[in-house]
């Protein structure tokens, strides 16, 4: 009888789709941290080649069978794996594999090497370095210079450098504008760099770091050939995103450009608003496996020494393979990374970072993050918008105000209501109390049961919001809305208060200008939350007694998170209310600049009412 | 000692909050009682003549240390006068008036709890929760306290003179008179025997070498007696202008029973809860300044490297003793008998004695001293 064939199919064993799943675990050592044991990815020892050599013959042997020696460990392991099926290898495979494992066994140039004069050891450390030709990233372009007689090569990175840059600027001066006489072969660079290359930012290298570090930068470095130095002409030209609208920080009046995914265009943009030759940039870089530049900005003779200082320690400490975003950096520099208050303010407004260098504060810029951070800061600052200095003081004052409310309401509104409810109905007037147990008839939870269940579908909405695609948000919004406050009344399961109490809380915690705070005053509301279940406001004095002597030692950078209030250290009016900003004249003490005072005591001269003002300041200030 | 709050560095203005925070709680406690019992219709008179009596022995005490010790604290003035073994003995004394203060404190506030905000939790709860919460707040230092007076200043300000002039409605001023009340001699006997209240004069001798600026210590004294003796004044007088003095030497907690009275319209009624807030951060602050204060001295006498390790420990010991009272009777009459009445040798006697006792023995040269040193 003829068995079908999809039959066979069904009860035949093909171990070669076993042999060919890729299984990760098969060529990682169980302790990659254990130095005695061996690890694959890496051969730092003295005896790589031969351990390398060694391990191609357990993968010969695993693969094709050709090689019968191996290490007794590994076989002791394949033993106990049971054994492996033996296949033989197509001739074009093992060609290809030979190759491979001769470009593996070809070790790199170190960082610190010095460049070789050849041009064929240049291209053969090249490959090495850079992983070439596997590296389609990285181009090198060999020509020659002056009407073929010198040879050399251009490096560059694909799409990080600018195409146009390199054929205008490099390639065709070199090849076709050029006319070299024969020389001392190690002078040729001199012509080259002086009248040869016109690109405005050139650097002589003779190390391989510094041409690793240019080209992975966006530069193009160009070698020639008897030269033991290469040249790194500037052609960054990657693509980001243009300076546009600032999207968290948002001002009515104010300049409206925010940082974006250039690092060069941040600082540029720092000091577009920020006209000075004391303001210094100082560039560091981190991480190991990927460069990332680090700025460190400042200004000269204004900003407390021993801080600049204290920010480079805390950066050049930093040791991790890749540094992607300063809201990594912000993590790594604090003081107290463990608590839920930012210490340090991140911004991405350009205007805010070169006013806070004004006042003495240092400004990091991380790679390519839209962000800059600002050190130290201080928790008033943190509840400060750009636009309190653009507008009149007035406004900004009531600006502020009514931000000082938000952030208390976000804080203890729905935590007040649970205890007033539950504990204090005696404050509530009689008609509102009554109100309110009517409108709570219906619905069969406890209150703290009720206002954790909106609150987190306001928690919800809001993090689905910031991942809910522009085309279907407002739809999104409007369900949200029609789902937490009317139906969810309707349908019994709150009361009609209660919507109203979660979202001001809501609108508040969204009136907190920093980020960071407002994360933090979203988790301790449902702390207070909670207490005020049990306790009422017994535990909400207590909770709030405990978080106000947190925050009153805490310190960023070296200053206290409450200054100027406690510890109190004379400044400009500046902290509660915005003062009038032609009597700010002084900075805050707590920075410790080199100049305390930032304008004259009397900046209207002409006006009677504030010469009078400004005096009686001065005096007062003398007094104390 | 290497702990950092042997470095502490305070301000003046946070050293008067803290110092004026620590004496006025007194006003929410059984004083206003006490001295109504004493005094009757001139019981707001009492905090005034017991400020001038502690103030005299502040500024006579100040001189001294300015004058032979000067940027030395009672230990090392008593170190200097009757060796180490005498210091230790004061610090561990002084130290152990704290801890049964704080604990006399927080079985009153406790019991406060328990019969105005929690009537259903047991005092076991309400206890612990104040005992982990001055433990939490004392562990973080001297800095971190008088920075949170500093902070709750304002409150404790706007509460107090906004809870006399919410009760303006209920004001009779007539049930203040006889001006005089029991009596002038009552008047200051009663003075005499709640001088005590005003411990910041122990509190300054102690914390003296932590002020930014010794040289405004004076100030800060004059400042923190003066104020809450006004305050205190102010609200005895409020009280007995509501209730008469026959029935206040009655009530344990007037801030409750004043506030409890507010009524400005349906809307504005019925606030004592409000000043859950007022009350429930100033006790914390005044018993968190007093365990840090007991923790610091047996530090201090006992040689002890730093204190923060021995503060879990104190707060659990003063949880402990605060519930060693059968009632909050009990604890009040302790309270009044030992820790005021009799505690004014510890507050002013033990810091006069020994400024005195230097003094006679080192006749000049405190600066000069301090300045080789």
């Amino acid at each position: 009888m003829q068995i079908p064939a999809w039959i066979q199919a069904l009860f035949r064993v093909d171990d070669s789709l076993l042999a060919e799943q890729f299984v990760l675990t098969d060529e990682v050592v169980e302790d990659s941290n254990d130095p005695s044991k061996e690890n694959p990815t890496t051969e730092p020892s003295a005896d790589a080649a031969d351990a390398k050599a060694q391990r191609a013959g357990e993968q010969d042997q695993d693969r094709g069978g050709e090689s019968e020696e191996g290490s007794p460990v590994r076989r002791g392991q394949q033993d106990a794996r049971g054994p492996r099926p033996v296949r033989p290898v197509a001739i074009e495979d093992y060609v290809q594999q030979a190759q491979r494992e001769e470009d593996t066994t070809r070790q790199p140039p170190g960082q610190d090497d010095r460049l070789p004069a050849e041009l064929a050891e240049v291209k053969r450390e090249l490959s090495a370095l850079f992983h070439l030709p596997a590296n389609k990233d990285v181009i090198v372009r060999e020509f020659v210079v002056g009407r073929g007689r010198w040879p050399a090569l251009a490096v560059f990175i694909d799409g990080m450098a600018d195409k146009m840059v390199i054929n205008t600027h490099i390639l065709q001066p070199l090849m076709f504008l050029s006319e070299v006489a024969e020389d001392d072969t190690s002078r040729r660079m001199e012509p080259i760099t002086q009248a040869l290359l016109p690109g405005n930012q050139i650097q002589l290298v003779e190390t391989w770091q510094g041409v690793v570090s240019g080209v992975v930068a966006g530069s193009t470095v160009v070698f020639v050939d008897g030269c033991r130095q290469a040249v790194v002409v500037e052609s960054k030209g990657w693509e980001h995103r243009s300076v546009n609208l600032p999207r968290t920080e948002q001002v009515v009046r104010g300049p409206h450009n925010a940082f974006t995914e250039s690092f060069r265009a941040n600082t540029g943009l720092v000091r577009a608003f920020l006209r000075s030759e004391r303001l210094v940039t100082e560039i560091l870089s981190v991480g190991r496996v990927g460069k990332t530049d680090v700025a460190v900005m400042y200004i000269e003779g204004l900003t407390n020494k021993s801080l600049v200082a204290e920010v480079k320690r805390r950066i050049q400490a930093i040791d991790v393979d890749y540094l992607p975003d300063s809201g990594l950096l912000e993590q790594f520099i604090e003081d107290n990374p463990g608590s839920l208050i930012p210490q340090v303010l991140a911004t991405e407004r350009p205007d805010r970072i070169a006013h806070m260098l004004s006042e003495g504060h240092v400004a990091i810029l991380v790679g390519q993050s839209p962000y800059a951070l600002a050190v130290p800061v201080v928790l008033w600052t943190m509840v400060q918008s750009p636009e309190d200095a653009f507008l009149r003081f007035p406004f900004g004052t009531f600006g502020r105000i009514i931000r000082w409310v938000a952030l208390l309401a976000a804080f203890l509104l729905p935590a007040c209501y649970v205890a007033i409810t539950n504990y204090h109905s005696e404050m509530i007037p009689t008609d509102l109390m009554l109100a309110i147990a009517a409108s709570r008839e219906r619905v069969p939870f406890a209150v703290i049961m009720e206002v954790i269940m909106m609150e987190f579908a306001i928690e919800l909405i809001r993090e689905a919001g910031i991942r809910i695609p522009n085309a279907v948000g407002p739809t999104i919004g409007i369900v949200g809305a029609l789902i937490i406050g009317q139906a969810a009344v309707e349908a019994g399961l709150v009361s009609p208060l209660l919507v109203i109490v979660v979202a001001v809380t809501a609108l508040c915690s969204f009136a907190i200008p920093d980020y960071g705070l407002s994360y933090a005053v979203r988790i301790l509301r449902f702390v207070f939350l909670i207490c005020a279940a049990f306790f009422g406001f017994y535990a909400i004095a207590l909770l709030m007694c405990m978080l106000m002597v947190r925050l009153a030692v805490m310190k960023s950078f070296g200053v206290p998170l409450l200054s100027p209030i406690t510890p109190v250290t004379p400044s400009s009016r500046d902290v509660w209310v915005r003062g009038q900003t032609y009597s700010m004249d002084q900075r805050p003490s707590y920075l410790r600049t080199q100049m305390q005072q930032r304008q004259e005591p009397i900046t209207r001269p002409w006006s009677p009412y504030t010469r009078k003002a400004a005096r009686r300041n001065l005096f007062r200030r003398r007094n104390k | 000692m290497a702990n950092s709050d042997m470095k502490a560095r305070i301000g003046t203005r946070e050293l008067i909050a803290m110092m004026t925070l620590f004496v006025s709680t007194d006003t929410f406690l059984s004083f206003p009682q006490h001295a109504t019992a004493m005094a009757l219709e001139a019981a707001w008179m009492v905090p005034l003549l017991a400020a001038i009596i502690a103030l005299a022995i502040f500024l006579y005490v100040d001189s001294m240390l300015r004058k032979h010790f000067y940027g030395m604290d009672i230990v090392e003035v008593t170190v200097d006068t009757l060796g180490s073994v005498a210091g230790s003995v004061l610090a561990v004394i002084i130290g152990l008036y704290f801890l049964l203060e704080t604990a006399g404190v927080m079985r009153q506030f406790s019991e406060h709890v328990t019969t105005t905000v929690l009537p259903n939790t047991p005092i076991l709860v309400v206890g612990s929760m104040y005992t982990i919460t001055i433990g939490y707040i004392a562990y973080h230092g001297l800095e971190g306290i008088c920075r949170i007076a500093h902070l709750l200043m304002p409150i404790l300000l706007v509460g107090a003179i906004g809870l006399c002039l919410l009760t303006a409605k209920w004001w009779h001023p007539l049930m203040l008179l006889p001006i005089f009340g029991a009596g002038v001699n009552h008047i200051l006997f009663a003075a005499a025997s709640d001088a005590a209240v005003f411990m910041n004069v122990l509190l300054l001798c102690i914390v003296y070498p932590h002020a930014h600026n010794a040289r405004s210590l004076r100030w800060v004294g004059i400042w923190s007696i003066v104020v809450p003796a006004f305050l205190m004044a102010g609200f005895i007088a409020t009280y007995n202008m509501v209730f008469p003095a026959i029935e206040t030497q009655l009530s344990a907690f007037p801030l409750f029973q004043l506030a409890r009275i507010i009524y400005l319209g349906r809307f504005v009624q019925r606030m004592e809860s409000i000043f859950i807030f007022l009350w429930v951060t100033v006790a914390i602050v005044r018993m968190g300044m007093s365990l840090w204060a007991a923790a610091y001295l047996f530090a201090r006498g006992l040689h002890w490297p730093t204190t923060r390790p021995a503060i879990p420990a104190l707060a659990l010991l003063c949880f402990a003793l605060s519930l060693l009272p059968a009632d909050v009777g009990q604890a009040v009459n302790l309270v009044e008998t030992y820790l005021i009445a009799w505690g004014a040798a510890v507050v002013f006697g033990l810091p006069v004695l020994m400024v005195t006792l230097g003094s006679l023995r080192r006749r000049g040269g405190g600066k000069e001293r301090f300045g080789r040193a």
